[in-house]
């Protein structure tokens, strides 16, 4: 045997450690992404990259690839998020550039979909509830969800008791949002968020007692959130799992994640005073959706670029394409969601079947 | 008369030599007609280099006033030679040589389809390509050089002539760095065992004898060898020159120097990704396989590589060409992809800012790079196809 015929053997070599197996171009792949993604975030840094956030950024990667493999079984599926999750220019804007914490709010997700997304009778709906509740009563960016939670409830996936915490949660912090924001008196209306501020225009009204844009847009994203949760609870959804299969997984999981993606950037295109992280959580749930179903590439891919326009204003203070056109593909993005959401949900069906948008004599 | 011009046109090949002979003249005379305009580039580089290399002769090489490949140089040095205009003389040099690339588009799109009406429109296509003929024709510039050697590699490589074609390849590296463009493409064949390490020792070997003239004519061996590290640090003033890629959505005059180092990891670790599926992908390597991959890291890579020009789908778009005669399709594709590159030229040519804003024409690259991606995702499974697939080859076979 020659070294070509030999390396090529090796690369595809399955080795063996514990449970765990892996082809060596597997393992080289891992490795070498790792480097990447340490090497990718040192051009922002003097020195090495800060070692808190890498961690909690290389934790969050292989949470997702934990994610991915229960859902799918498939160990490439898996080390593409990996590597997809280390090198992701959003992750490495908000953790090296800006150093916030967007990344601890998409790591408290990520776990609370761990503990839904899982084999029949092995789910642990509770601990989805407690980590979504904590997540709501963090940050009024993540309401969206709760939305999407209300969907889960009538698809039987959540109790009522635990809809209800989750409800108090969000409602509080929405409410303690509320009294923060109007009084701040902001001067924009979204900060660097490509959404329909964007569209409509960003600077805020000063002269009067209150933003009438703002308040308007608080009350509209409420309003077409409880409108959009009544829409898809029209129709029936068949989310039973049988035997634990990983197609069955992988179905269901998509068509949750459709929800929080559907719902979480809806929210914050018509919330006011939303910032450039808003995307955070939402660009790593569309790379999850687009490991579990390969066909959907473009929903990941233009939120990657929309979120990290929005952190290229922030640090610039200026956009090379105008920021509408970001807001538009955004709004792009959350038609072809909820269509494919009221697909799920049979209420396409249900519009053919009761005539709701034929009118005739 | 009639009948006998109609009778002398169909007597063996002769309408097919009248067409290539009526295009190879148009595309002289378009070439002659453009060859007085001066670029900038002509003004601010060549002529320097021209007037240093006639002032001091060979010897002149032994100085840093040139950051081209050494070869690149030599040529320069043998114009300075000649008893013609210089710029004439460059500009003639390249333009013979988009001649015999045409032939060897001709070639392999020959080679790969089997049908010789489809070789020779590629020839004529190629010729006729606005970027083609304002690249070297009236630009002064030699993109033409190494895309020949590429496109003689893959000709070579194709017709299971390894060593022949890593020759040509190793020449292509010697002589521009943006022959890399495609290096991933030929770990993929390594893996496919269509190539071996060995024949991997002709890029070093053609890259030490480029330079081996310029460091016995004195410049030093340490500078000789970081030349294209040289180049890479020239453009630091812009993420993206005139180029449509994602720089130009993003942003390209800002975290200039940053962005440099995280672009470059960032296609690392895409690539990587890349390389590693289509390891995985269980597909035959046909020729249509092997051009479609060449296009797409083309692609791919120019997409997200910092400091990129205009002119540097000029290779890609060749192969480009190649493609859509194999799948006739596509030949929209192709279209596209020839507007987005000549916006460029254009602007550097007249001066006038383009029309339309490069983010638009960045957003169509990468609607062109993912449907040549969905092409290579899609590419046919070898088990599940294979008897389709035998079909499509036997079809191809000539005669």
């Amino acid at each position: 045997m020659n070294v070509d015929d030999l390396l090529r053997g090796l690369l595809f070599r399955e080795f063996r450690i514990g449970r765990c197996r892996f082809d060596f171009l597997e393992g080289l792949l891992a490795v070498c992404i790792t480097g990447v993604g340490c090497m990718l975030r040192t051009p922002f840094e003097t020195g090495l990259p800060h070692w808190l956030y890498l961690l909690a950024e290389w934790y969050l990667a292989v949470m997702a690839a934990v994610f991915i493999l229960r859902c799918t079984y498939s160990r490439r599926r898996a080390l593409g998020t990996y590597g997809i999750l280390l090198i992701l220019p959003t992750v490495v804007a908000e953790g090296t550039i800006l150093r916030q914490n967007a990344c601890l709010g998409a790591l408290f997700f990520l776990c609370a979909l761990l503990f839904l997304g899982r084999k029949q009778g092995e789910e642990h709906p509770w601990m989805f509830t407690i980590l979504t509740a904590a997540l709501l009563l963090w940050s009024v960016r993540y309401i969206g969800l709760l939305f999407a939670c209300m969907v889960l409830w009538k698809q039987e996936r959540l109790k009522a008791e635990q809809l209800l915490i989750l409800s108090a949660a969000g409602g509080t912090r929405f409410l303690s949002a509320y009294r923060a924001w109007f009084q701040a008196r902001y001067t924009l209306v979204t900060f660097h968020w490509p959404n329909i501020y964007e569209i409509l225009g960003k600077e805020a009204v000063q002269e009067q007692l209150f933003d009438p844009l703002a308040v308007v847009g608080f009350f509209l994203t409420l309003g077409l959130m409880i409108f959009a949760v009544w829409l898809f609870c029209q129709g029936e959804t068949d989310l039973s799992v049988q035997e634990g299969q990983a197609a069955d997984i992988r179905k269901e999981m998509v068509q949750c994640l459709r929800l929080f993606l559907f719902f979480g950037l809806a929210a914050g295109y018509f919330l006011p005073y939303m910032d450039q992280s808003y995307g955070y959580l939402y660009c790593i749930l569309a790379v999850l959706y687009f490991m579990l179903e390969p066909s959907e590439f473009l929903t990941p891919m233009l939120l990657q670029i929309v979120a990290f326009a929005g952190y290229q204003e922030c640090f610039h203070g200026e956009s090379m394409m105008p920021m509408t056109v970001f807001s538009v593909i955004q709004l792009l993005i959350m038609s072809r969601l909820g269509m494919r959401i009221m697909r799920d949900t049979g209420v396409q069906g249900l519009c053919g079947q009761k005539n709701w948008h034929i009118w005739t004599d | 008369m009639d009948q006998y011009i109609r009778e002398w046109m169909n007597k063996g090949k002769r309408s097919e030599y009248l067409f290539l002979g009526l295009l190879t003249l148009l595309a002289v005379l378009v070439r002659v007609s453009v060859r007085t305009y001066v670029s900038d580039d002509w003004t601010v580089f060549w002529s320097s280099w021209l007037l240093e290399l006639k002032t001091k002769g060979f010897g002149a090489l032994a100085g840093n006033f040139y950051d081209y490949a050494p070869p690149v140089m030599y040529l320069l040095y043998i114009i300075t030679l000649l008893p013609v205009n210089s710029m004439t003389a460059l500009k003639g040099f390249c333009c013979l040589l988009e001649f015999a690339g045409a032939a060897v588009i001709a070639e392999i799109v020959m080679e790969c389809t089997g049908n010789r009406k489809r070789a020779q429109f590629a020839y004529g296509i190629f010729l006729f390509l606005p970027t083609v003929i304002l690249n070297a024709a009236v630009w002064s510039q030699c993109d033409i050089i190494y895309t020949l050697l590429i496109l003689c590699s893959v000709y070579f490589l194709l017709k299971n002539r390894t060593w022949t074609g890593m020759w040509f390849y190793g020449a292509a590296f010697a002589v521009k760095l943006q022959t890399l463009f495609i290096f991933p493409f030929l770990v993929i064949l390594w893996v496919r065992r269509k190539v071996e390490l060995r024949h991997f020792v002709t890029i070093p070997v053609m890259y030490l004898l480029g330079i081996l003239p310029a460091w016995l004519a004195g410049r030093p061996f340490s500078e000789l060898l970081g030349i294209y590290a040289f180049q890479g640090s020239k453009d630091r003033w812009s993420l993206s020159i005139k180029f449509p890629n994602i720089y130009q959505i993003i942003g390209n005059n800002y975290f200039l120097d940053e962005y440099v180092g995280a672009g470059m990891y960032l296609i690392l670790g895409i690539l990587m990704m890349v390389m590693c599926w289509m390891a995985y992908q269980r597909v035959r390597v046909t020729k249509e396989y092997v051009i479609l991959s060449i296009v797409f890291m083309g692609m791919l890579t120019t997409y997200f590589l910092p400091h990129m020009h205009e002119r540097y789908l000029y290779v890609t778009d060749a192969f480009l060409l190649i493609y859509v005669m194999i799948r006739l399709r596509r030949f929209w594709l192709f279209l596209a992809a020839s507007f987005l590159t000549v916006v460029g030229y254009a602007q550097y040519l007249t001066n006038q800012e383009p029309y339309v804003h490069y983010g638009i024409l960045a957003f169509i690259q990468l609607g062109l790079l993912i449907v040549i991606g969905l092409d290579l995702y899609r590419f046919p499974v070898y088990e599940q196809d294979r008897g389709e697939l035998d079909k499509m080859e036997e079809r191809r076979i000539p005669g």
